[in-house]
């Protein structure tokens, strides 16, 4: 959910029980075409529904839209482990939500919990079906993360 | 928690907020829109604010979960649709419509969803429980029976409305 200035008092009054970070990153390829709005809005889709889930616990981060080119791998990495190890006194819980296969690994690798988000849906993004696989990809986040919470 | 190392909370919530630091130099940042979705989603409107959710003759005494649209005016987005969810039951001839957002803070309930599969309602954020009711139970976090919607049943079907404080919870 997008949070308004006038939550702030909300959000301090709840951060003894927010305890996980998560953290959208979308990846797309550097050529601009339609693909790239479809994977930005597969990725808000299935990220705000788990956030939507799961407000209590956890902080949905601004997501990050990535542009692909031959540097990506040595500056996204850093630049995304940074922001992580600055809030990970905050979170003893971080999570990283990606359609990028090369992100999941490297940080699941740090110890991040990483979801690798099944390709964006073949379907318009305002289909039904669009929403309905959404909610489905969601579904299949929420348990682990839960389960990450009673380990 | 340390502030030593890391940001404190002000600064990591007026980072989160303000959206300021490295985020626009990589890449474009998305605005967010809440909202769930559900393969059940129904769209359409009775009179008033009453919207059509499900077939009273599909109810039983277990709560199932149905999805329908609702139109808010949100502060950012003006007037839209929106997407919620119910825990809908019958009892002694009476539809319940129970919101599914938990009284603590927020995260959606299940119904018999936590480890011992009680016939309760969890929130498996802070292992909030719930009465089939929407009760809150004593020595969990929800200070707070659920909410229900209002209800109406007009031609075999049921019609959710606005949530309101949960009245069936005797002394809640
Ligand atoms: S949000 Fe449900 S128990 Fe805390």
């Amino acid at each position: 959910m997008k949070w308004k200035v006038e939550d702030m008092e909300q959000l301090l009054g709840m951060e003894e029980y927010v305890d996980t970070l998560l953290y959208p990153v979308s990846v797309s390829p550097m050529d601009w075409d339609v693909k790239w709005i479809a994977d930005q809005f597969w990725l808000e889709k299935v990220s705000s529904n788990v956030e939507q889930n799961l407000k209590g616990r956890v902080f949905l981060f601004q997501p990050l839209c990535v542009a692909r080119n031959e540097l990506f791998l040595d500056t996204t990495i850093p630049f995304i482990r940074q922001n992580i190890k600055a809030m990970s006194n905050r979170f003893p819980h971080r999570a990283i939500l990606t359609n990028s296969k090369e992100l999941a690994e490297a940080f699941q690798e740090e110890g991040v919990i990483a979801f690798l988000l099944s390709p964006t849906p073949e379907e318009a993004v305002t289909s039904k079906r669009f929403l309905e696989k959404s909610l489905i990809e969601a579904n299949r986040v929420i348990p682990k993360l839960i389960g990450v919470w009673s380990q | 928690m340390s502030k030593d190392q890391g940001v404190s909370r002000r600064q990591f919530l007026n980072y989160c907020l303000t959206g300021v630091g490295g985020f626009l130099a990589a890449g474009m940042l998305a605005p967010m829109i809440k909202f769930a979705v559900d393969p059940a989603l129904k769209k359409g409107k009775a009179g008033g604010n009453m919207v059509p959710v499900v077939d009273e003759a599909v109810l039983t005494g277990e709560p199932s979960n149905h999805g329908f649209k609702y139109k808010i005016t949100d502060a950012w987005l003006g007037e839209q649709e929106t997407e919620l969810t119910a825990w809908i039951y019958k009892e002694g001839g009476q539809v319940i419509a129970l919101s599914p957002i938990c009284k603590h803070l927020g995260c959606t309930v299940g119904w018999k969803n936590d480890p011992q599969k009680q016939n309760r309602f969890f929130c498996p954020c802070h292992n909030g429980l719930y009465e089939k009711n929407g009760k809150n139970v004593p020595g969990t976090p929800p200070m707070n029976p659920l909410d229900t919607y209002q209800v109406e049943v007009k031609n075999g079907k049921v019609y959710l409305g606005l949530v309101e404080p949960n009245k069936i919870v005797g002394g809640a």
